[in-house]
């Protein structure tokens, strides 16, 4: 019942609206280079992290100069990678060992200053689960952990069907909806004030510090933070074995508000935001970079 | 191949840890039990007795559902940490690809399993296991997910309750879609747990579909997956095993038969069977059933290592018992063929013709039904049949072997009386013979075949390409059931016209003869060629069919377009200018402007009806308003019915001889528009006036009514060119022909221009065909027989059209590849998987190829930027 509510008051606020966006600019990225996939913006918007088609490896592209750097030629590098607070990337990256045939996790470090990757996380069988947090990072294992600082801010992770919320050194573990499968994509705002993240079969919720669900907006993926207000999703449908379509849409973090900004044959897919841009990919690994205009 | 993975898996095996207790870590196991939510995406086949869309018939979400808690179950008794991307089966557990691979990654998984069973999408059927694994075979993409893939095939491949049709394959995903583009399966894409997903069996096999629905079979599916995992891991420290098994009649055919079967799938699998687990003490263990889904599918689960009895009991059939040994790890597949009860010597309780001396006879394709009490031993019925006079035929047995059916292979001769005998060497399933020998006789007519009067489009015709109709006319009443099968328009490229079914005519009682007339849906192309093909199976509503297939090409052309640089002495646009002058006694004929035009925006249209001797003379005021020179020739553009009407306009010299001089326009043994150029010999020292356009028709070619349709009269100056025998200005190979029909006085409208002999090509050869008649000799028939029948296009579905960005191509299955030309035929872009970008190409109209299955279909598509 609440989730119908939710729903239907959702449906008339969206009716009412009158926001506009308007795309004001579109370029195309690494036009001449090689697919890519798997894109992360800094929070400045002025680089982007991207892998290939099957996250192996992570190459950052300086958007300003069109400089590509090689910050990984490791297995799984892309899937997951983060940047820190303080412009670092971090990482994980996946190996099967030859012994037992188990898969074993390392976190790992891209210090841009110093051009350098370090191991911050020694390799260990299980999940491991990349924390972002307003003043750090943290990395936890089923068996070892690391953190950069004792005290992150304000962060989140998920596992498995819990949402782990971490304000001031101080964590909580929350179910805000049913979701047997589990939750991922998880953020806190610019504002540091809501966490979006995606509940397998019901899609993205908007929750407060406490897991409390401020607003669900739709079977959708991967959210990320767009500002304080809206959020970037990707759309898709397969039929079990292809993608049919996708497509990236806008949507405001209350619910109220749903703009599609390609269309649904557009197959693009894995958007990402950062410093007033949007990034995404196409399904063959066309990087797009656009910017946009909401008139409220 | 199989070979080899295998010896790999083993020696990885044997260097991990060695003969292994448990390990430091217990694997996790990430569990995908496929698609699901009985949505677009799932896959639902009917089988008896569910409807279509009933979720609680086969659908593959289900099945794969229950082989993944089976999964789960088992590993979970091992020890191992599992993960499940759904536990329900609805559409919020259909999670999209992208979430279930960033599931797994974020579970922690060391393997992934996506279960899915497979479909050929066309209508061959198989059954076998495939395992894939991402990227080109050879080379994973995932470390070891080759290995992973081995050991699973192999222990799915033990399961000896199904039919397989070969052995399991196994191949990275990228090389077994080579028309993807190394995109791969969604769900291995960017997976970074050691992942396959496994084609655990084709559930469009219908044996297998049934084998689907039971719960036991979709188990130990599970269990084996289970195996895989530890022989991957090299793991032996569960000491349970399992049997599980294939209950069927050992000799009687499945009663549901209307589908494909392989080996023992042919026979009756046991229902409701109780199938008890015993010790060597015949002490009861366990108990079990096989359903009354047609699979005779049990399972004993779980057992310790050891030597067990299994005795099967069925009301309906001998008991039987079988010792079997199970093995700690392991499938024991243990099958029983039961015996069934029969107790009376078999006889024949039915028959079909039943004739009696001074009865109507039968027709020439009566087939002889022989129904028996008892399942009878076909071979032997068989060998026991006789039929005199001696007529080659064909068995078939319906009802498991209770009904023999003979069919005469082609007809019974006419006027004939038959004597069928079956003597008493005759004997059923259970080996006793009959007591008395059987006879049955009958008489035949005087008919073999269905004869053809006409068809349209004749060979090689042109046709008008918009509302073309096409018409079949036989000497008896057609079977107004199933023709539209056999009566087939094909494009060039083997694709089926679709008809307008809803505006078919069909001949009834009291018409002069049969006929279907078929309007066709579909716009053809001008300038191409079509295939009309009337199957020989196409049959009277006595069920007498052609002698042999039919098969007629022609070119479909634009009847407007057809006109040469000539004058229009009469556009038809306002009827009222005509009226009928003389009409036959009991004859009909009114005049009317029609909408159905070639010019302009009126035509003439002439309809006659309930006629007797068909002669109608229209006249117009208009007709002193030009004057036909000696020289000129006449046509005229004129809209078919297939009344056999014959088509004249009478013109009249100016002079004082008043010479009465008819152009022939010909027969109207056609439907739709049609150019036809006038034949008539004028003087050309003389001019005229058109008198009257005359409509008549033939007393041996009967005609119940026409409405026939005039447009654009034109006259034009002959010209004249040597070898130009039709007088069309031109020499072409329509020149042949004319000469040809010429020398023959006939006019054989069967024969392609100028293909004398029916070789399909116009070549010197046809020139000595036109040769050999004149020297007194004949040329081979110009028919082609088919040998096939034509390709039909499949359900795929492209979109957006147009588009500015990607096409999408969607069919029940997968889709290999795309192709997009342009409309010369040149390849434009070729991509992997369901869709091509076609961001970066021109605006315009192109053609889709999609490969899909064993099918490609091509599809008009356009782009607009």
């Amino acid at each position: 019942m609440r989730k119908t509510l939710l729903t239907l008051m959702a449906s008339v606020a969206l009716m009412c609206s009158a926001q506009q966006v308007t795309i004001t600019s579109t370029t195309r990225l690494l036009q001449d280079a090689e697919p890519a996939f798997y894109p992360t913006l800094s929070a400045s918007g002025n680089k982007l992290l991207y892998s290939d088609v099957d996250a192996n490896g992570l190459k950052m592209l300086d958007i300003d100069t069109q400089q590509i750097t090689t910050v990984s030629n490791l297995n799984g590098a892309g899937i997951d990678a983060k940047w820190s607070a303080n412009g670092n990337v971090y990482y994980i990256t996946s190996e099967v060992n030859k012994q037992d045939h188990l898969v074993y996790r390392t976190g790992r470090r891209y210090d841009l200053n110093r051009k350098a990757n370090e191991v911050v996380l020694e390799a260990q069988h299980g999940a491991v689960h990349l924390e972002t947090g307003t003043a750090g990072m943290a990395m936890n294992g089923e068996r070892h952990t690391f953190a950069t600082s004792p005290n992150r801010g304000t962060s989140v992770y998920t596992t498995g069907s819990q949402l782990v919320v971490t304000v001031n050194g101080k964590e909580n573990r929350y179910t805000p909806v049913e979701s047997y499968a589990g939750y991922l994509w998880s953020s806190v705002s610019p504002g540091g004030d809501k966490i979006a993240f995606f509940a397998a079969g019901t899609g993205i919720i908007i929750t407060d510090l406490q897991g409390k669900v401020l607003a669900q907006l739709g079977n959708y993926e991967m959210p990320c933070w767009y500002n304080n207000d809206y959020i970037v999703a990707q759309n898709a449908t397969d039929d079990g074995y292809q993608f049919t379509s996708s497509q990236i849409l806008l949507l405001k973090a209350d619910g109220t508000f749903r703009q599609e900004l390609t269309p649904s044959t557009s197959m693009t897919m894995q958007p990402t935001s950062g410093g007033g841009k949007i990034v995404y990919t196409t399904i063959d690994g066309n990087l797009t970079m656009i910017t946009i205009d909401i008139n409220e | 191949m199989k070979k080899i993975f295998f010896t790999i898996a083993l020696m990885m095996v044997a260097v991990a840890a060695t003969s292994i207790a448990r390990a430091q870590y217990m694997p996790h196991v990430y569990i995908n039990p496929g698609h699901g939510g009985h949505e677009s995406d799932d896959r639902n086949v009917v089988i008896y007795p569910f409807a279509a869309g009933d979720t609680a018939g086969y659908w593959e979400s289900n099945s794969n559902l229950k082989k993944g808690f089976a999964l789960n179950n088992c590993l979970r008794a091992k020890g191992y940490t599992t993960s499940m991307s759904r536990v329900t089966n609805d559409a919020s557990s259909d999670l999209a690809l992208s979430t279930i691979v960033a599931l797994c990654n974020s579970s922690g998984a060391d393997i992934f399993y996506a279960i899915h069973s497979n479909a050929t999408g066309v209508p061959q059927r198989r059954n076998h296991i495939l395992g894939l694994y991402r990227g080109p075979t050879g080379a994973p993409v995932i470390t070891n997910s080759d290995v992973l893939a081995s050991t699973l095939m192999e222990r799915l491949q033990q399961n000896q309750a199904a039919v397989w049709t070969s052995s399991y394959q196994i191949a990275g995903d990228f090389t077994f879609y080579p028309d993807w583009n190394n995109a791969g399966l969604g769900v291995l894409r960017g997976n970074h747990a050691v992942s396959i997903l496994s084609e655990g069996s084709f559930h469009d096999y219908i044996p297998e579909t049934y084998r689907l629905m039971n719960d036991n079979y979709c188990w130990m599916e599970g269990w084996n997956f289970s195996l895989g995992a530890d022989d991957y891991f090299g793991y032996s420290f569960f000491g349970k095993g399992c049997v599980a098994g294939n209950i069927r009649d050992n000799r009687m055919p499945r009663i549901l038969n209307d589908f494909i079967m392989f080996g023992d799938d042919n026979r009756e699998p046991v229902s409701n069977a109780t199938v008890i687990l015993l010790d060597m003490n015949d002490t009861p263990i366990d108990t079990c059933y096989t359903d009354d889904l047609y699979n005779g599918i049990y399972a004993f689960k779980m057992l310790d290592p050891g030597t067990y009895k299994i005795r099967v009991e069925q009301e309906h059939y001998f008991s039987q018992t079988k010792q079997v040994t199970i093995q700690a790890n392991h499938s024991t597949y243990c099958n029983f063929d039961l015996a069934r009860l029969r107790e009376t010597p078999p006889e024949v309780i039915n028959y079909s013709p039943v004739w009696n001396e001074g009865d109507a006879p039968l027709k020439a394709n009566t087939p002889v039904v022989l129904e028996f009490n008892w399942d009878m031993n076909t071979e032997a019925t068989e060998a026991a049949f006789h039929i005199e006079p001696a007529v080659e035929g064909d068995f078939r047995w319906e009802d498991s072997n209770y009904r023999m059916i003979f069919e005469p292979k082609d007809a019974y001769e006419v006027n004939t009386h038959y004597t069928v005998t079956l003597d008493t060497t005759a004997e059923h399933g259970g080996g006793m013979r009959m007591q008395e020998p059987f006879i049955l006789q009958f008489e035949t007519t005087y008919r073999k075949y269905l004869e053809v009067i006409d068809i349209f489009p004749h060979q090689g015709d042109k046709v008008h390409y918009k509302a073309a109709t096409i018409e079949l006319r036989t000497d008896s009443m057609l079977n107004n059931s199933y023709y539209y099968d056999k009566i087939v328009l094909t494009d060039n490229d083997g694709n089926a016209l679709t008809y307008n079914r809803r505006n078919t005519k069909t001949g009834k009682a009291g018409d002069p003869f049969g006929f279907i007339r078929i309007p066709v849906a579909s716009t053809m192309v001008p300038g191409q060629q079509y295939t009309l093909t009337i199957y020989k199976e196409m049959s009277d509503t006595a069920g007498i069919h052609l002698p042999e297939a039919i098969v007629h090409k022609f070119t479909a052309v634009d009847a407007g377009e057809e006109k040469p640089d000539a004058t229009v002495i009469e556009d038809f646009e306002d009827a009222t200018k005509f009226s009928i002058v003389d009409v036959s006694v009991n004859t009909e004929a009114t005049l009317s402007a029609s909408t159905d035009r070639l010019f302009g925006s009126k035509s003439l249209q002439i309809k006659i009806n309930d006629p007797v001797t068909l002669a109608t003379g229209i006249t117009s005021t208009s007709f002193n308003d030009f004057t036909i020179n000696g020289n000129d020739e006449l046509s005229m553009h004129v809209f078919g019915d297939m009344s056999n009407l014959y088509l004249k306009v009478l013109l009249r010299s100016t002079d004082e001889s008043q010479e009465n001089v008819y152009i022939d326009f010909g027969k109207i043994d056609f439907h739709g528009w049609r150019y036809i150029s006038g034949k008539g010999q004028l003087n050309r020292d003389k001019t005229y006036k058109i008198v009257k356009i005359e409509t008549d028709s033939d007393e041996d070619d009967p005609i119940w009514s026409a409405t026939i349709k005039l447009d654009n009269l034109l006259k034009k100056q002959k010209s004249w060119v040597l070898g130009d025998v039709n007088g069309d200005g031109m020499v072409t190979a329509a020149d042949i022909t004319e000469l040809y029909n010429f020398l023959l006085n006939n006019d054989d409208s069967h024969i392609v221009n100028g293909d004398m002999n029916g070789d399909g090509n116009i070549t010197a050869a046809d020139i000595t065909a036109v040769y050999d008649v004149l020297l007194g000799s004949t040329h081979a028939a110009p028919y082609i027989t088919p040998t096939q029948e034509p390709a039909t296009k499949s359900n795929v579905k492209v979109g957006p059209i147009p588009s500015s960005d990607y096409i999408m191509a969607s069919a029940p299955g997968y889709i290999q590849g795309v192709e997009l030309y342009d409309m010369s035929g040149n390849l434009v872009v070729r991509n992997g998987g369901n869709y091509v970008n076609v961001s970066s190409i021109n605006s315009g109209n192109y053609l889709l190829k999609v490969y899909f299955g064993d099918q490609v279909s091509t599809h008009h598509v356009a782009v607009s930027h």
